[in-house]
């Protein structure tokens, strides 16, 4: 059974199309990116997979259930990355956790645990009483990537997950989800970074004014093009380039 | 509890982006009451010329004094404004009051004019009555409150309930127009918990911060005015039920306000509207039938009621109680259905989203 499930779905705001018959599923464990330019309707899909929206038409199932009828029980069920970290500058990382786990934990009881195990694995914790407002931008992104890990949830969300994080930072990130992917959670990324795409994701659809413009991996992706090797010698990306004279150590 | 207690906290501590706002919010009851009472306090004395200084009438003025002693009129011969000229000088002949005075007001409006005449008239009954040392007519005067409280001290209970409808409603709106600002909303939008623990952790942050309002306000009001507002128990219960109307009320708008800036102008409007029609400013005897349903139905007005009852023993019923308690039970559970519609179950909002 498909952890994530979406078919034909349409979604309008007055008369645009943000999603126009969109189809797809996502497998458990699995990393499932949707690429697409600005506009093209990804953060719609993700509004519409928590129940923040209701599809127009088609059909969208979570673990087999319906949003729309399950809403309050799936809710435990995902974990979201928004595009924007939508942190407490004024809190530090530990505060804006605990206030994390007050909406989204059922049992407190085990929180200083599970926070304390968060700040490790998204390697905050020796920033972890420092408000967020003096975080650089990828220490945003690891904390806002924690912060969804509270509830431990099957499936996680993530919506653009480095925009505006630097080499070093993105990498870190990917090996985080990757991480995560091999726990078993599901992974569905949203992004326009070719190279996270390509770098993360099992399988990519990409979706262009909402709708489905071709599914697969990435190897299946680029190979649909027709054009075998162009070159015999593989050239270095700028992301290879500038980690060769920058490092990987992070950087906050 | 625990629940609770991290969302107080986080609303307690997550005040930094809004910061002046909750200064002013502090410091406004004081300047209010400093502009409105502090200048206004004690009996005003007219300053008036006269064109003549040798008639009984004139000399009558001496004796024309509120009941506090202050003189009603200041007699400045070189004030132009307000001129009293007896072209015929006042006398009394068999019980009878004679004379010809005219007043030349240089004033701004009929309001002046009014008040001048007013205090005219009280001085030619002055001295009518020094014609007559028993006084056939005999004036007792018997006030709302046990004893009549100064001008300073009414604005000073008055302004109580201002400070903590700005305050309540600043920190109840801004409880939720920050989470817009900070896209922190989707968050709450995606909370499976029950709406009642954040919507409770909310109105406890706001209420914890807003107290700090009053209890400057009453620091300074007793410390330096000398003007005692905390004189009972039951002025802690009346406090607590005004703040509750008024940060749910500030929760209501809040849901749908999205930056600070709106979020204070409104407040500042909406509790000055709301405590000038809810009788702050004092009697609304003479006002417009419109405006005096407005001053009675408006709970504020109870709550201004309550407060001068603590702290002058004023009138008072049941009614003024039980009537802002049903009122705030209302309001409640429409926060509790617009936080429900707009927030927990926003399916229904999906256009404006």
């Amino acid at each position: 059974m498909e952890t994530i499930l979406f078919k034909d779905v349409v979604k309008k705001y007055k008369s645009i199309i943000a999603n126009n018959n969109l189809s797809f599923s996502v497998n458990k464990g699995e990393i499932f990116g949707l690429l697409g330019p600005n506009g093209s309707g990804k953060t719609t899909a993700i509004k519409l997979l928590t129940g923040l929206l209701y599809p127009d038409s088609g059909e969208i199932k979570i673990l087999g259930k319906s949003p729309i009828k399950n809403w309050k029980a799936l809710r435990y069920s995902f974990g979201l990355v928004p595009e924007q970290t939508s942190l407490y500058p004024d809190l530090n990382a530990v505060q804006n956790l605990q206030f994390a786990a007050s909406l989204y934990m059922n049992d407190l009881k085990k929180i200083k645990g599970t926070i304390h195990h968060i700040l490790d694995l998204v390697e905050l914790q020796n920033r972890a009483k420092d408000k967020v407002e003096t975080y650089s931008g990828g220490m945003k992104r690891r904390l806002s990537i924690g912060r969804a890990l509270l509830h431990d949830p099957e499936i996680i969300l993530l919506d653009e997950p480095t925009l505006g994080v630097d080499v070093q930072g993105s990498h870190r990130i990917w090996e985080y989800i990757k991480t995560l992917a091999k726990s078993g959670k599901t992974i569905f990324v949203t992004t326009n970074v070719m190279s996270e795409a390509d770098y993360l994701c099992n399988r990519l659809l990409i979706i262009d004014h909402g709708k489905n413009i071709a599914l697969g991996t990435p190897d299946e992706l680029k190979e649909s093009l027709g054009v075998k090797e162009i070159t015999i010698k593989k050239k270095p990306s700028l992301d290879d380039v500038f980690l060769h004279y920058t490092g990987r150590s992070l950087r906050d | 509890m625990k629940r609770l207690l991290f969302i107080i906290k986080t609303e307690i501590l997550a005040t930094r982006s809004s910061l002046p706002f909750h200064i002013i919010a502090l410091l406004s009851p004081i300047l209010f009451l400093l502009v409105f009472a502090g200048q206004l306090d004690k009996d005003i004395s007219f300053p008036i010329s006269f064109n003549t200084t040798d008639t009984p009438f004139y000399k009558s003025i001496d004796n024309y004094k509120s009941p506090a002693g202050t003189p009603y009129y200041e007699q400045d011969n070189n004030c132009t404004s307000i001129l009293v000229t007896e072209t015929e000088p006042l006398k009394v002949i068999n019980n009878k009051l004679s004379g010809s005075i005219n007043q030349r007001i240089e004033s701004i409006d009929k309001n002046i004019t009014k008040n001048y005449r007013n205090r005219l008239t009280g001085a030619i009954s002055n001295f009518f009555y020094t014609k007559f040392p028993e006084k056939a007519i005999q004036i007792s005067e018997t006030s709302l409150y046990e004893k009549d409280p100064s001008w300073a001290s009414f604005f000073a209970a008055s302004i109580l309930i201002f400070g903590i409808l700005l305050s309540g409603l600043l920190f109840g709106i801004l409880s939720f127009t920050r989470e817009w600002e900070l896209n922190s909303i989707d968050l709450l939008k995606l909370s499976p918990i029950n709406p009642i623990y954040i919507l409770s952790g909310k109105f406890l942050g706001s209420l914890i911060k807003s107290i700090i309002t009053v209890v400057l306000y009453i620091i300074f009001v007793t410390l330096k005015l000398k003007i005692l507002i905390f004189n009972s128990a039951e002025i802690i219960g009346i406090i607590c039920l005004a703040y509750f109307t008024a940060i749910i009320i500030g929760m209501l708008i809040g849901i749908v306000l999205k930056q600070s800036l709106v979020a204070f102008i409104t407040a500042l409007i909406g509790s000055i509207l709301l405590w000038v029609l809810g009788g702050g400013f004092g009697t609304s005897v003479g006002m417009a039938k419109g405006i005096q349903m407005i001053i009675n139905i408006n709970p504020i007005s109870k709550y201004v009621k309550l407060v001068l009852h603590s702290c002058f023993n004023g009138p008072t019923s049941l009614i003024d109680i039980i009537y802002p308690v049903i009122i705030s039970i209302i309001l409640v559970f429409f926060l509790y259905l617009k936080y429900y519609k707009e927030i927990y179950k926003p399916q229904f909002t999906s256009v404006k989203y």
